[in-house]
């Protein structure tokens, strides 16, 4: 089976300052991969990286089969490529529904009943319909950004810190739904995250990057219990 | 309802009518409806005038700022790129009219070509601009707005230099020509109306969403696929294009144009950006609310103000604008709905 995601050798950074060195990962179809390391370990430059928001000085993005490293920004969700930036970024004077509208514009054909499903997948958001999306808390805000960011069926969906600023009950919430979406739409999702217990729980596999560099990978379960990642990021 | 319906959804050519529209949502139709009122009453209050050349006077000025301040919103204020240069597009459309006039064409066709040659140029100029984000993109369109005045004072061919240009008085219908202020009150009304809907439109079209979720989540608007440059750079040329539109009415209407009355940064460039932020930036009706109130205030204050201690009405006008700036963020109309909104949500307890 070929990779949904591949990341090969990839350098990127900003202006002098070179924050990612040499990575490369991959994902597989239906594959839920987590990215995990300490804050500013450089999980959304790589996140930026793959989404088109920055431009890599060296190394290759390739997606589906194709080499997508030159493909500017707003053309990659066309291709089902996409991002669900931190904290959301919902558009905050526009109601729900107008940004899960907004979300599935890129594929004119699905947005219809796929807006029908949204509410179905998340019942809070139907109530909230009409409701401006910056009067929303937490909780509902990263649920309506993750409905806004599959509104266009994506076949890959980049997660950046779902877990921050919500409650610990919120965050198991919408990690449940993650894996849920996962198996349920069978979309590959690639999942950065501080929260690496929380992170390594619902993943399959996982990437620890440190510094920049990818230092460990491999299956969840087994970093899980390693306990040299025990030590430096659970706090066990 | 079933054209409403289509209306709004329309504006995401997804959804085929299957969903209806959300209660409370604000539809095209339901604005252009309001728009249309507003602009019935305004036509019953300017009947009503007609006889008092002084008042006509006030009043055209007043419905061609609403227009222009409008047609300044839809990139300022929908797309929060906060345009200096709009003069430019102004005088591009005033410049236009002018020099056609001299060679037989009338202002009604010369609309034509000042709208497109005001998109082009805003196009060319802004592509490089937008690379600008916030204040720094304000200030390099200031800095065109200058230049422009600069080479509008010095390209006398095409703008008769720092003499001006005038026309001969031809009244006429086809010269949109008027003995009478009250007809040019009543076409400046028509343009307002006409940019008022056009804004109407826009605001509920995918474009209107695109330069909102551009203004507030730039970013965002990219993940879910929006090309910003494209965005940006068509509301700037329809922006551009209905503020040369503008500008043909207002030269026709003075039928003399010079660099400072065309060009001026503070009586021009800056004013469409004041009359919507003391309206309501952002918001389909701020600017003509903000003209409504501030171009009469401002004549009232000149004739009254001004013999009395010179200067002193732009002190008391400016003194207005601090204060709105500081207590007024959404304008006028900002805190009319932040109020209507309040006793909503009061109401359902």
């Amino acid at each position: 089976m070929s990779a949904a995601l591949e990341v090969r050798n990839v350098t990127a950074g900003y202006g002098q300052v070179t924050v990612l060195r040499d990575v490369t990962l991959r994902v597989d179809p239906g594959e839920v991969v987590a990215v995990v390391g300490a804050n500013g370990a450089g999980k959304s430059t790589l996140l930026g990286v793959i989404s088109g928001l920055i431009a890599p000085v060296e190394g290759q993005v390739h997606f589906d089969g194709q080499d997508a490293t030159r493909l500017s920004a707003h053309e990659r969700p066309g291709r089902g490529l996409v991002l669900v930036p931190e904290g959301g970024r919902l558009f905050p004077f526009m109601t729900v529904e107008e940004n899960l509208r907004l979300g599935g514009f890129s594929k004119k054909e699905v947005s219809a009943e796929r807006l029908a499903e949204m509410f179905e997948l998340f019942p809070i958001l139907a109530e909230r319909r009409n409701q401006l999306a910056g009067k929303l808390s937490g909780g509902e805000r990263q649920m309506c950004a993750v409905a806004r960011a599959i509104m266009s069926r994506p076949k890959l969906l980049m997660l950046d810190e779902p877990s921050v600023g919500l409650s610990p009950l919120m965050v198991s919430n919408v990690f449940e739904l993650v894996k849920g979406l996962a198996e349920r739409v069978g979309l590959s999702i690639i999942l950065v995250e501080q929260n690496v217990g929380e992170a390594l729980e619902i993943s399959d596999r996982a990437y620890v990057i440190e510094q920049g560099r990818i230092t460990r990978d491999g299956r969840s379960d087994d970093l899980r219990s390693d306990s040299r990642i025990r030590a430096a990021y659970m706090g066990m | 309802m079933k054209k409403a319906e289509t209306m709004t959804v329309s504006t995401f050519a997804a959804a085929k009518g299957r969903h209806a529209p959300a209660r409370g949502l604000v539809t095209f139709r339901s604005s252009a409806l309001q728009v249309i009122l507003l602009s019935v009453v305004l036509l019953a209050a300017t009947f009503l005038g007609r006889e008092h050349s002084y008042v006509m006077n006030i009043v055209a000025y007043t419905f061609l700022f609403a227009g222009l301040a409008t047609a300044w919103n839809i990139i300022g204020g929908f797309g929060g790129q906060f345009s200096l240069m709009h003069a430019v597009f102004f005088a591009i459309g005033g410049y236009t009219a002018m020099n056609l006039f001299k060679l037989g064409v009338n202002p009604w066709i010369a609309l034509v070509p000042a709208m497109a040659l005001a998109a082009g140029f805003a196009v060319i100029v802004s592509w490089p601009l937008f690379r600008l984000r916030g204040k720094f993109f304000g200030i390099a369109t200031l800095a065109v707005a200058e230049m422009m005045l600069v080479l509008a004072n010095y390209f006398k061919g095409l703008t008769g230099g720092s003499q001006g240009m005038s026309v001969p008085l031809k009244p006429g219908l086809q010269n949109m020509i008027f003995l009478d202020r009250f007809h040019y009150a009543l076409l400046m009304l028509g343009y307002a109306t006409v940019v008022l809907l056009i804004a109407a439109y826009v605001y509920r079209s995918r474009l209107g969403y695109f330069l909102q979720a551009v203004r507030d989540e730039q970013d965002a608007a990219r993940s879910v696929g929006i090309s910003i440059t494209k965005v940006k750079l068509t509301g700037m040329a329809l922006s551009a294009a209905l503020t040369a539109a503008g500008g043909v009415l207002f030269a026709m209407y003075l039928r003399f144009v010079d660099p400072p009355t065309l060009l001026s940064i503070t009586d021009i460039g800056v004013r469409f950006l004041l009359i919507a932020l003391i309206g309501g930036i952002g918001t389909l009706f701020g600017p003509l609310i903000g003209a409504l109130l501030i171009v009469p205030l401002e004549f009232t204050l000149r004739a009254y103000l001004a013999d009395v201690v010179p200067g002193s009405h732009l002190i008391v006008l400016g003194g207005s604008l601090i204060l709105c700036a500081l207590f007024l963020k959404r304008g006028v109309v900002g805190l009319a709905l932040d109020l209507m909104n309040r006793r909503k949500e009061a109401s359902h307890g």
